[in-house]
């Protein structure tokens, strides 16, 4: 119960949170962001590449707790699949099939303690930070003198670094301003492809494991579909937009592979499980033993939630009983 | 306007690439006298002393400076010649630590002008010192306001929300840099920054800052006058005019750039009502023969009179209709 009250306080929060952060967006995300970034350009030698770079694996570093919970609850989403995908094969001929998988489905989240909003509610509360941070370094480092004059409403009074706007947009030779083809070699060719690794890495480490052949082909072709096109993107970006992009990226890799261990980029982060389940749902799971089969082909039943837990512990001393009543029956 | 021409300065910028266009024209007929263009910004307006226009610049763009002096520097004031007009040419520039985006002042044979690392310099106009800094003064932020120059007193503000009374001769004795203030001079602190051009008028120096706060500040030692800085909602970037309220009281009209055009009673700071305007004010504003003229942010020119602060005019200054 209070578990429950719990999270029903925290969904409350954080959509409070984000209604809060669209009605004001100015004031609660943007405008904290932009004097951020200017305090860590003079915290860093006046060097506003690095107070990109510090600013965004700061922001990563402090959302880890959202990102963790994202990545269990698409743990979880993942290890189900092998026994959802039997469940709608074993109803998909009964006369009422949508309404049954659809209440079977969310018997299978319950049990397992996984919230759909859970994977969503995350990446939500993410997004207004994303943005913000977007536009906070282009307001930080304006291109023309409106935008420049527009920046002493957003510094606050007590910012010790607001005297020393404007701030230099040169980093490492590049005009963090100016678009990313604009930028000397060998930045101009390198920071696309270098987006487009980073974020093809990150892409690679989130990835569910697909039990649908079709939306495995789907995946994997996004997979290589987004960061190219991203890569092509990022010539017409600002060379500071795409440190940031690059950064950010970075970091989320190393964040998911903390979380789920660094196989993740060899696509074995769960184990083997997305393939053997797979081949499992190939062969046909009979209807009976779904769920028992797909905890043992996935091997992670330490993620399904309390019930599931209760019922391994209940099954694995049935296993233990047997043999000892045939022991006996030969004596 | 100077004489019968008229000189200004536009640039105009895709991505980075920017180019800047100086330029005469005739005031009688509006025909073009002559265009000098460069590949940079300017940000402020042209000061001129005879043929000589000066006006400052960021960077030039390596690939097409050509001109005389230190190349790659981040900004320069700019001196050209231009009483050849078919070729103006560039007679000296003075390299700045960062862009000039401030208009710069000439007076007694000495251009003055701030850039924005914050250095406020003077530069010889005259014989063969023409173009050679006299001295230079470092202020605690950028410097984009226009300085105003009033008997051997330079006034300025600056981004680090303080406005400064610098002494022509004491910065003179004491030559390139000597920074401490020293005798005559003073700062005040405010809670903004500075872009407009300050006003004198009758023994008082009025001062707005970008987040509309206006100051009477005594011109000698910058104590403040009134009890309370007047407040309009916007930014002041423009410059505020003087003119006399219907009950004959002296009062100041003060330029928002985003409402309407505030006003104060100059003796005490006490609100009057303002000019209603649809716009913004970023230019400076300006007073004559009873009327007040304001150019707006929507480029319409409107008039109003100061008795009533009623608005008899509006021409849209591209077209020249009525709006």
């Amino acid at each position: 119960m209070d578990a429950l009250f719990s999270r029903r306080l925290w969904i409350i929060l954080g959509i409070a949170i984000v209604a809060a952060a669209i009605w004001e967006f100015n004031l609660i995300v943007i405008n904290p962001m932009v004097n951020s970034l200017v305090l860590l350009d003079k915290i860093l030698f006046s060097n506003f590449g690095l107070a990109i770079i510090f600013f965004t694996v700061t922001v990563r570093l402090l959302m880890i707790p959202l990102t963790v919970m994202q990545t269990r609850n698409m743990r979880k989403m993942s290890a189900l699949q092998p026994r959802m995908k039997a469940m709608q094969e074993r109803l998909k001929d009964h006369p009422d099939a949508r309404r049954l998988q659809s209440a079977e489905t969310m018997k299978m989240y319950k049990r397992a303690g996984v919230s759909p909003v859970g994977c969503l509610g995350p990446m939500v509360l993410q997004m207004p930070i994303w943005f913000g941070l977007y536009r906070a370094i282009f307001k930080a480092v304006p291109a023309t003198p409106e935008g420049t004059a527009n920046l002493s409403a957003i510094l606050y009074g007590w910012n010790p670094a607001a005297s020393d706007v404007p701030l230099d947009s040169m980093f490492i030779g590049m005009d963090l301003v100016d678009l990313v083809q604009n930028a000397p070699a060998p930045f101009n060719f390198a920071l696309p492809i270098l987006v487009g690794a980073s974020m093809w890495a990150q892409q690679k480490i989130s990835a569910m494991p697909s039990m649908d052949a079709r939306s495995a082909q789907t995946n994997q072709m996004m997979l290589w579909m987004m960061p190219i096109m991203f890569g092509f993107f990022t010539f017409q970006f600002p060379a500071g937009l795409a440190v940031y992009i690059l950064f950010s990226n970075l970091i989320g890799v190393a964040i998911t592979a903390v979380i789920s261990g660094p196989g993740a980029l060899l696509g074995t982060r769960f184990g083997t499980s997305a393939a053997t389940a797979a081949a499992a749902v190939e062969a046909g799971v009979p209807a009976a033993e779904d769920e028992n089969k797909g905890e043992v082909i996935d091997g992670t039943a330490t993620v399904l939630g309390e019930d599931s837990r209760r019922s391994d512990r209940q099954r694995a001393r049935n296993a233990r009983r047997k043999p000892r009543r045939r022991r006996n029956r030969r004596r | 306007m100077d004489g019968d021409r008229a000189i200004g300065a536009t640039y105009d910028c895709g991505g980075l690439d920017c180019e800047a266009t100086v330029f005469g024209i005739s005031a009688d007929t509006g025909d073009e006298l002559w265009r000098f263009k460069r590949q940079t910004q300017i940000v402020g307006a042209v000061a001129v002393s005879g043929d000589t226009v000066m006006f400052g610049t960021a960077s030039i763009d390596d690939e097409f400076d050509t001109d005389p002096g230190v190349l790659g520097a981040d900004g320069y004031l700019y001196a050209i010649d231009t009483s050849t007009p078919l070729a103006p040419t560039v007679l000296w520039r003075v390299p700045a630590t960062d862009s000039v985006w401030g208009t710069p002042v000439v007076s007694d044979g000495v251009v003055y002008f701030g850039d924005l690392d914050g250095v406020f310099h003077a530069v010889s106009l005259e014989g063969d010192d023409a173009g050679t800094e006299i001295w230079n003064f470092k202020a605690g932020g950028a410097i984009v306001a226009e300085p105003l120059i009033v008997d051997g007193k330079i006034y300025f503000g600056d981004f680090s929300d303080n406005f400064y009374a610098l002494d022509i001769g004491t910065r003179e004795a004491g030559g390139p840099g000597s920074n401490p203030l020293g005798a005559g001079e003073w700062s005040f602190d405010s809670d903004g920054w500075f872009w407009a051009t300050p006003l004198l008028n009758d023994g008082v120096l009025y001062v707005g800052t970008l987040n509309g706060k206006f100051y009477a500040l005594d011109p000698d030692t910058g104590t403040e006058f009134w009890a309370n800085p007047g407040e309009v909602d916007g930014q002041i970037v423009g410059r505020a005019a003087i003119f006399e309220d219907a009950g004959s009281r002296t009062a100041v009209a003060v330029p928002s750039g985003t409402g309407n055009i505030g006003a104060f009673i100059a003796s005490n700071g006490a609100e009057l009502n303002g000019f209603a305007t649809d716009a913004g004010v970023k230019a400076d504003l300006l007073v004559d023969n009873g009327v007040l003229y304001a150019h707006t942010t929507d480029d319409d020119l409107l008039r109003f009179k100061i008795t009533d602060h009623g608005l008899f005019s509006c021409i849209d200054a591209e077209t020249g209709a009525a709006c």
